[in-house]
């Protein structure tokens, strides 16, 4: 994964828990140093083994740790340092989750070691919507779960997400969400 | 019109900002974001290149017939107003039916993002061939990557400053350590030394013999453990200063001129007499290195000559030279089958010949250290029983030329005054001082520590016992003056040339000194030069030779002392070069535990309001800390003496105001002995 990933996990941790709880995830985790460059390719383990020490350091699960970053990428490290192409992407959460893949593509043009994730978006009623993520990487489902979180409170749109299934697959990661929208009193 | 109407779909999938004009520029139709932006209206008389302000193609004047000329070439329009901007070309799609012109192309991003940040635009607004969107991206990373690396770097000037700051800590920690080991050792050292003077039965002898070389080998373990701490914190911070070359061999060989003369040795420089240039460098270090090399010299040598030579090997550039340095003696020389690894730590030369000097085998490891952070590279010739030749080149850059530079031959000593002098003062440490400094002026020494034990010696001894009196002019009981007077009426003396130390040499007080019947004055604190002319005028020397020793460093201009410091080290330099390092440190020890003692008297004088106590204290201790460069905290004490004789006298926290220049100057002091420890 490129460094701007392990950055964000670093800063999630800085912010809400300060630099000495940092140095002991980094010492768990036994990752020599967190001086990442965002967009420096480095290996997968990297960031499997802080998020593992960040669960171990804050006492909660793995998955509990994953969601949190995931919330932590789009209300921090999307809005701080990619807010132009975020909002190119869209002003709604559904529209902004059916460009993704489109600002992937784009991505991928410019980063070639760029492995991305597919959403597939589904309408399945009015309020109701099937987000089917696929990953060549896996244990990251609770990831999406807190992107999917982060970005409702971006746009304001409350949704309640119904299920996670994991879908069988013969390598990486499927899973489908199913999320109902909240209608908003304000709106 | 179906070819044209699905010619036009086609347009409008492959680009996002299309425009149907006719010849005469009017807008026929247009695609759905110039309708959104900039509220163009189907079939309306609308002309389009009125719309936007273009910045290319250059010199464009808005005219259809001016544009048609420009078919196929890149259009950059803007409108302020709708805060949007297109990019694009002019094409002409006549043969699929749309006549006129067509302008195909996309929103122009850079100029909405830099003008007109709250025009919107989505993903869906480029069309996939269109890699502005793709650029953006890339530029977002390319800054947040600089961002990266800005913070990077502020890391790791801290992590660097953190290192060197744990580096200073590290050498602050040694010097302190070292001192503190080196003062003990030092003691243990003297009290072997004082015991082996005294009656001892032989085979104590032979104990005492053998604590007193390994207490000297500790001592040089202590020494050397220091050295290698400091020379590592200064290759870490290429600490290079402007030196005078002359001023720092003239110290190097002054270093070891009592221990050479002692053993009935000659030391000489020889090669390049004066510089045209000081030079920057590590000069602590060359005089580390120059040091150890020349006291191994005299240490190593029973008879002949210790020479130290120096000379420019090459002019590299306008700015730099390559100096050569040897030291050359005509010692035991050092066994071949030690000679390639001499400068390894702990490796000594065997030698039933100097069995009796063997140290721990350090010094030349420390010089191979510091000449290799000198970007130089030591080597050594040697031949049993022939002597050896250590040299050296090292590049140094000149600072700025000082003189004419002038070859001369070797040359030696300096000329000896004859005579015995009584110097009386008070002050142990001053006493201990003047008398080491009139020894090595070649002078006897008798010394007195009041007026009353100076009369009383000068009754007791023969007429012309002493050929001159020098006279502290502060003192309790009879003072100076009254000394004077009193000798004056000794029929044997009355004569005899009393100078007087003084620390005040105004007019008023060179009045007093010729009013008690005194020759001449020498001003406190005593520099040897002056205490030689002084003297020359009344006593003999042996072979009336000029002294060669003449470029000092309180002589030299351009290292005069800067007034306003806190502590002047070429002052103790040069009493460093007066009277030798080990003579120093012992004033130096006297000079503590005495300032310690009269600070106390002092402050309880204040306290009880013994003006004339408190005068005189004040004044030993400004002289005490002029002898030793401390010059802020002399300054006040000097304020302080004269407020005791003055209309508002000194409060206590006028005393307590010198402590921290007090504990300052003696730490500096205390660092720059630290400099002069044998390897």
């Amino acid at each position: 994964m490129y460094g701007v990933v392990n950055r964000s996990l670093k800063e999630l941790v800085l912010i809400h828990h300060g630099e000495e709880r940092w140095q002991k995830v980094l010492e768990l985790s036994n990752v020599p140093g967190d001086s990442f460059l965002s967009m420096q390719s480095y290996d997968d383990q990297v960031t499997y083994d802080l998020a593992q020490a960040v669960a171990e350091e804050l006492a909660i699960s793995v998955d509990d740790a994953l969601r949190a970053f995931g919330v932590h990428w789009v209300e921090h490290t999307m809005t701080h340092h990619y807010d132009a192409l975020a909002r190119a992407a869209g002003s709604n959460l559904l529209q902004f989750l059916e460009n993704l893949n489109v600002l992937h593509d784009r991505i991928s043009s410019t980063f070639l070691e760029y492995r991305p994730p597919r959403f597939d978006i589904q309408h399945l009623s009015h309020n109701r919507v099937e987000v089917l993520y696929s990953s060549q990487r896996v244990g990251l489902t609770p990831f999406v779960e807190g992107l999917l979180e982060g970005l409702s409170k971006r746009f304001n749109e409350p949704i309640d997400i119904l299920s996670i299934e994991a879908l069988p697959t013969q390598s990486g990661t499927r899973s489908r969400f199913e999320m109902r929208l909240i209608e908003s009193h304000n709106g | 019109m179906a070819n044209a109407a699905k010619f036009w779909s086609e347009l409008n999938r492959l680009f996002s900002v299309v425009c149907h004009l006719n010849a005469g520029g009017h807008v026929l139709r247009s695609s759905g974001l110039l309708k959104q932006y900039v509220g163009l209206r189907d079939g309306t008389q609308q002309s389009f290149f009125d719309l936007f302000e273009f910045k290319r193609p250059s010199g464009f004047d808005g005219t259809f017939a001016h544009a048609s000329r420009h078919q196929g070439q890149l259009f950059l329009g803007y409108s302020v107003e709708h805060g949007f901007a297109i990019r694009g070309q002019l094409l002409d799609f006549t043969e699929q039916g749309l006549d006129g012109l067509c302008f195909v192309g996309v929103p122009w991003l850079w100029w909405i993002q830099s003008n007109s940040p709250s025009t919107s635009l989505t993903l869906a607004d480029f069309p996939v061939h269109d890699v502005q969107m793709d650029q953006l991206f890339f530029m977002t990373t390319q800054q947040t990557m600089v961002e990266d690396l800005q913070t990077m770097n502020t890391e790791l000037s801290k992590a660097k400053q953190d290192v060197e700051q744990a580096i200073l800590a590290r050498q602050r920690y040694f010097t302190h350590l070292s001192h503190e080991m080196r003062s003990p050792l030092n003691g243990v050292i003297s009290a072997l030394t004082l015991l082996s003077e005294g009656l001892v039965a032989k085979e104590h002898r032979e104990m005492l013999s053998l604590a007193q070389q390994s207490a000297h080998r500790l001592l040089e373990v202590v020494n050397y453990t220091l050295d290698v701490a400091s020379g590592e914190a200064e290759e870490l911070h290429d600490l290079n200063e402007i030196f005078s070359l002359d001023a720092l061999l003239n110290e190097a060989v002054a270093s070891v001129r009592a221990s050479a003369l002692a053993k009935g040795l000659e030391v000489q420089r020889c090669g390049q007499r004066r510089f045209t240039s000081d030079y920057e460098g590590h000069p602590r270090l060359l005089r580390q290195v120059l040091s150890n090399l020349l006291s191994n010299a005299v240490k190593f040598s029973s008879e002949g000559t210790v020479t130290l030579e120096v000379h420019i090997e090459e002019q590299l550039s306008a700015d730099d030279d390559l100096l050569y340095f040897a030291v050359i003696d005509e010692g035991h020389g050092i066994p071949s089958n030690v000679l390639s690894k001499i400068f390894e730590p702990f490796i000594t030369g065997p030698s039933e010949a100097t069995a009796g000097e063997r140290g721990t085998g350090l010094g030349l490891s420390i010089v191979k250290r510091f000449v290799d952070v000198m970007g130089g590279s030591v080597k050594v010739e040697s031949e049993e029983g022939r002597g050896s030749i250590f040299s050296f080149n090292i590049a140094l850059k000149r600072a700025e030329t000082v003189s004419e530079d002038t070859d001369a031959p070797c040359e030696g000593a300096t000329s000896r005054l004859l005579g015995h002098v009584l110097v009386v003062d008070d002050v142990q440490s001053n006493l201990m001082l003047q008398g080491n400094l009139l020894q090595s002026l070649g002078l006897q020494v008798t010394p007195a520590q009041s007026g009353e034990e100076a009369l009383k010696l000068i009754n007791q001894y023969l007429p012309n016992t002493f050929n001159a009196v020098l006279l502290d002019v502060e003192m309790p009981g009879f003072d100076g003056f009254e000394t004077c007077r009193r000798i004056r009426q000794i029929e044997h003396a009355k004569h005899i040339p009393i100078i007087a130390l003084t620390g005040s040499v105004g007019v008023r007080g060179r009045r007093r000194i010729d009013a008690a019947g005194m020759n001449g004055f020498v001003s406190k604190p005593v520099i040897r030069q002056q205490l030689r002319e002084t003297l020359a005028t009344w006593l003999p020397s042996l072979g009336g030779q000029p002294d060669h020793e003449t470029r000092t460093t309180e002589t030299d201009g351009s290292e005069l002392a800067d007034t306003t410091a806190h502590f002047d080290d070429i002052k103790v330099r040069n009493l460093i070069n007066d009277v030798g390092i080990e003579s120093c440190r012992r004033l130096v020890d006297t000079f503590l535990t005495e300032s310690a003692s009269r600070w106390d008297t002092l402050q309880q004088a204040i306290s009880e309001h013994h003006w004339a106590s408190v005068g005189r204290e004040a004044h030993t201790l400004a002289s005490s800390c002029g002898t030793f460069g401390i010059v802020l905290a002399a300054r006040l004490f000097r304020r302080i003496e004269e407020s005791a004789y003055g209309s508002s006298p000194a409060r206590l926290e006028d005393l307590n105001a010198v402590a921290v220049p007090l504990g300052d100057g003696i730490a500096a002091l205390e660092r720059l002995l630290g400099e002069y420890d044998d390897g």
